[in-house]
């Protein structure tokens, strides 16, 4: 009691005692319950109570939204949520030069809701975008169906500063789209689930809003249909902002098709694909709205004692991914679905239908694609399951030969282990 | 010189054919595309496959040599310079494209296969590689991937690490290991993110996945003539602010278009005070709707004339004069120093203003050719050579140049990376606690600081011990952990 006693004081003394708060239940992470959550006010303050952390060997979760906080595996140990919530600035956006600077802690709604006011955005689609912060979702590197049209956040973040484990505030990248200066570590951060450091402050490109979008969907019939589809698509000179397959072992597929720019170029596109459509015999279009697709992978999320695991595929195997989904389903007896982007990556989500061994069930399922997955260069993430998968799996599947490069980043990044311990690739206990 | 006892061994892994020793050999060797600076290598190897690469490199490692790879050697920030003492590894023999997978639009190609090449393997099938450089015939994926670099198309399409999914690199150890793969959002860290522009620094790519590109239904040029860079540079603007995002804006001063249109006769109005190369691309109805609207843009801020090609081959011909610019310069000057310095657009007219200022201060004449749309300066600053003290000069401009470009909020490269040349400037862009970081990064990948040493970093830095173990959770040891 002395020790945590003292760590609050301390805590208090940097970010104001009342940004110190005891943690409740719903501030575990997989049932790893921390002793505080803090609340810096800015990145200085982030720093200060990171490097007191690090030197007082206590183990340290960033948190934004808490929208993704299952991802990755179990923490080995957590002693201290610092939370992003208060750094919620934008700090500039230079609409002029199509950048944004922001604060890690702003949602990302909160971003877009402001950039549209002089017709730009950030093109991330992801779900709960109203809750879910840019340094989140940079460390878990999430995207949507935008990501065919404007790739991934890999390729629109431009700098960032980050907190490093002893409290060094370091840069890298710059606010100017084009920038070979010294190494990329913003491409550092992303996807590392805040085991590098903790990101304080990122900057973007954006684009401009399109004019106008109009959304097709189609049964598509056997997944070698829909897949065949896709494939003409990526072929043809359509310049699609979203090609999605949805599927489910109860409701089969559906392909859902987004054009976006001005109305003439819509407008030939859509026609462009309709010939497509009709060549590949899909049956009748219908027409979408926007909710559809915000939609999309929100039912996927939602749902406790599922799991909803991350697909990576090449496009060509997704009529074979969706193979593997509808044997796993059959063995294991579960309910399966699956959003799948064109270029090949896909949420899964399964639930047991039955009530015996589920854990057993989902792990052999995992397993099993993850062995058949592996055959073809495919990988697939846990994000989400009961805790007794994640005890008995590895959420990152089998680590690639680099791995022990990525333990020498991290052991230089963090020598005493204090950001996410336990949470990263090769780390499952 | 080299340490003698380790040329057999070269000799063995990579055979006669792969050795160059004698002097004359090793001096073609001396410089890369930035001449001022020159090392002659204590040896030469061409090694023919990863294995061969992997085979030198275990050399090194063991004997503590440093090595440096090079492509084809045109780089301009003396990021192939050799190392005096050490083994300059060139790839110019790995050239071979691996496998094409058109309906994933992937390519596997070694490292010295030449940029130009990809997009020649698939064009008959309408499809590229993005990145084009304007030494596109003839630097090597490899020193792409090293430098991170960039061409005219790089507004729309990105740059090389947009491109690149997957790498086999040979460590400096000699490990060999794969960053990435063909598949998006591999598992674990980003590390072809980071070895991408990483300039030599950690470790050889030996075997590179590439993304192709499928060619867009229309593109369509207009080349607009002005009076001044400003009311060019008020046409850039315009046109980003209407949203269009063209899939290049290039830019060229009037006496760059003197230089370019006595070299190429590519039709450039050489009365001009700045020409503006618009290329818009994507589906024939926006490219048709957009192209009118970019030139009524032009017209509004001043254009006095503008061309639109009416073919392709007319479209190649202007961009002929724009890629041969640089080669262009020994119209007009015996010498040339050239930096690429970014500035966000909207500096533009104050930075383009300030290199006015900084030639005339001293007497200098400063050619400018450069990426608009993505704010890429490439001022090429005129000198001769055979003038006592003028190089000295020419570099002085240049580098107030860079600071103007970073007070402005920019960097001091936007494609050409830092390597030998622009290393006293980083501390210009990055802070103590930033290079920091960056040499924490360098030393996973290479504690012995082996590969490519000297270069991107001004001063030189030390690894430290290699992290052993983790610690102990220390309450866990002191026993009072239980309160967590
Ligand atoms: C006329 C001219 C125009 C140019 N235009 C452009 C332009 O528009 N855009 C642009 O970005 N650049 C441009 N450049 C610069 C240059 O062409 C590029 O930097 C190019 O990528 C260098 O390729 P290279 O094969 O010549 O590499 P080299 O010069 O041989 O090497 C460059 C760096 O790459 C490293 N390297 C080479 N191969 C490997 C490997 N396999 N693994 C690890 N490291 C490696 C070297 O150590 C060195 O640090 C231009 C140069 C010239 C001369």
């Amino acid at each position: 009691m002395v020790v945590e006693q003292a760590t609050r004081e301390s805590m208090a003394a940097l970010v104001g005692p009342e940004h110190v708060e005891t943690a409740r239940d719903a501030d575990a992470v997989d049932g790893v319950r921390p002793a505080f959550v803090v609340e810096p006010a800015n990145a200085a303050e982030v720093a200060a109570v990171v490097a007191h952390a690090d030197h007082h060997g206590l183990a340290i979760a960033p948190r934004g939204g808490g929208t993704r906080m299952t991802w990755g595996n179990i923490p080995a140990r957590l002693d201290l949520i610092v939370s992003m919530r208060r750094l919620d600035q934008l700090l500039e956006h230079a609409d002029g030069d199509m950048t944004a600077t922001v604060q890690a802690g702003i949602t990302l709604q909160d971003l877009n809701d402001r950039l549209a006011e002089r017709g730009q955005f950030l093109p991330l689609d992801v779900p709960r975008a109203d809750l879910a912060t840019i340094g989140g979702l940079i460390a878990v590197n999430d995207s949507g169906p935008l990501r065919l049209r404007y790739g991934g956040i890999r390729d629109l973040l431009i700098g960032a500063t980050i907190v490093r484990a002893d409290g060094a505030i370091a840069k890298g990248g710059g606010k100017v789209v084009k920038n070979v200066a010294g190494y990329d570590l913003p491409k550092l951060m992303i996807g590392a689930l805040g085991t590098l450091g903790v990101i304080v402050e990122a900057t973007f490109r954006l684009y401009p809003l399109p004019a106008t979008n109009q959304s097709l969907a189609w049964e598509s019939g056997t997944p070698e249909v829909a897949g065949a589809f896709i494939l003409a698509v990526l072929d043809s000179t359509l310049v699609p902002t979203g090609l999605t397959l949805r599927w489910s072992t109860s409701a089969g597929s559906t392909l859902l098709l987004r054009l976006t720019g001005i109305e003439p170029s819509v407008l030939a596109q859509r026609d462009q694909a309709l010939a497509l459509a009709q060549a590949h015999k899909l049956g009748e279009p219908w027409r979408l709205d926007a909710s559809d697709w915000s939609g999309l992978h929100a039912e996927l999320l939602s749902h406790e004692c599922a799991l909803v695991a991350r697909c990576s595929v090449l496009p060509s195997e997704i009529p074979a991914l969706i193979r593997m989904l509808e044997d796993v389903a059959e063995q294991e007896s579960l309910e399966v679905s699956a959003v799948i982007q064109a270029h090949g990556l896909g949420l899964v989500r399964a639930t047991p239908k039955g009530t015996g061994d589920v854990a057993a069930s989902l792990r052999a399922a995992c397993m099993e694609l993850r062995k058949r997955l592996a055959a073809r260069g495919g990988t697939l993430i846990i994000l989400a399951a009961p805790l007794a998968v994640k005890q008995r799996l590895d959420v990152w599947g089998p680590a690639p030969d680099a791995l022990p490069v990525m333990q020498q980043i991290k052991a230089r990044f963090d020598p005493n282990g204090s950001l996410n311990p336990g949470r990263f690739l090769g780390e499952h206990a | 010189m080299i340490e003698r006892h380790i040329i057999p061994e070269l000799r063995r892994i990579v055979g006669d054919v792969g050795l160059l020793t004698a002097p004359e050999q090793l001096r073609t060797y001396e410089s890369d595309g930035l001449t001022s600076y020159r090392v002659v290598p204590g040896v030469v190897v061409l090694p023919a496959s990863t294995e061969q690469v992997q085979g030198i490199v275990r050399v090194c490692h063991r004997e503590r040599v440093p090595f440096v790879a090079r492509g084809s050697g045109t780089g301009l920030s003396g990021g192939a310079l050799p190392h005096a003492k050490g083994v300059l590894i060139s790839l110019a023999r790995m050239n071979k494209i691996l496998s094409v997978d058109l309906p994933n639009q992937r390519i596997v190609v070694e490292p010295g296969v030449i940029n130009a090449h990809v997009t020649q393997r698939v064009a008959t099938q309408n499809y590229y590689y993005a990145p084009d450089p304007s030494s596109q015939s003839v630097c090597s994926i490899g020193g792409n991937v090293a430098e991170n670099s960039g061409g005219a198309h790089c507004l729309k399409y990105g740059f090389t690490v947009n491109h690149v999914l997957g790498l086999t690199v040979v460590m400096p150890d000699g490990e060999i290991v794969h960053l990435g793969g063909a598949t998006l959002d591999q598992p674990g860290y980003d590390l072809p993110g980071v070895f991408v522009g990483s300039e030599g620094t950690l470790g050889v790519a030996t075997e590179i996945t590439l993304r192709l590109i499928r060619k867009p239904e229309a593109v369509q040029m207009i080349m607009a003539a002005f009076h001044s860079t400003d009311h060019a540079g008020g046409a850039v603007s315009e046109i980003i602010a209407a949203g269009m995002l063209p899939a290049a804006i290039e830019m060229m001063d009037h006496l760059s278009i003197q230089a370019v249109e006595q070299a190429t006769h590519a039709g450039y109005p050489t009365s001009a005070g700045a020409a503006l190369l618009v290329e818009l691309d994507g589906p024939t109805a926006e490219v048709d709707a957009l192209i009118d609207r970019a030139e009524e843009i032009c017209e509004r801020n001043g254009a006095w004339q503008v061309r639109r090609a009416a073919t392709a081959d007319e479209r190649l011909l202007m961009w002929k004069g724009r890629k041969a610019a640089f080669a262009a310069m020994g119209r007009i000057s015996p010498d040339y120093y050239v930096q690429d310095g970014v500035i966000p657009r909207t500096a533009l007219p104050r930075v383009l203003r300030r290199i006015d200022e900084l030639a005339e201060m001293h007497g200098m004449r400063v050619a400018n050719v450069f990426h608009a749309g993505d704010g890429n300066l490439h001022p090429l600053v005129l000198y001769d050579g055979d003038v006592p003290g003028a190089a000295e000069r020419a570099e002085e401009v240049a580098s107030e140049i860079l600071t103007a470009c970073v007070d402005a909020g920019g960097s001091i490269t936007g494609e050409h990376g830092v390597g030998e040349d622009k290393k006293k400037h980083m501390p210009k862009m990055f802070n103590e606690a930033d290079l920091d970081t960056m040499n924490r990064l360098r030393c996973a990948f290479d504690p012995n600081l082996l590969s490519n040493p000297g270069k991107v970093f001004p001063t030189p830095r030390l690894c430290g011990e290699r992290p052993g173990p983790r610690r102990e959770h220390p309450l866990v040891a002191a026993g009072v952990a239980e309160i967590f």
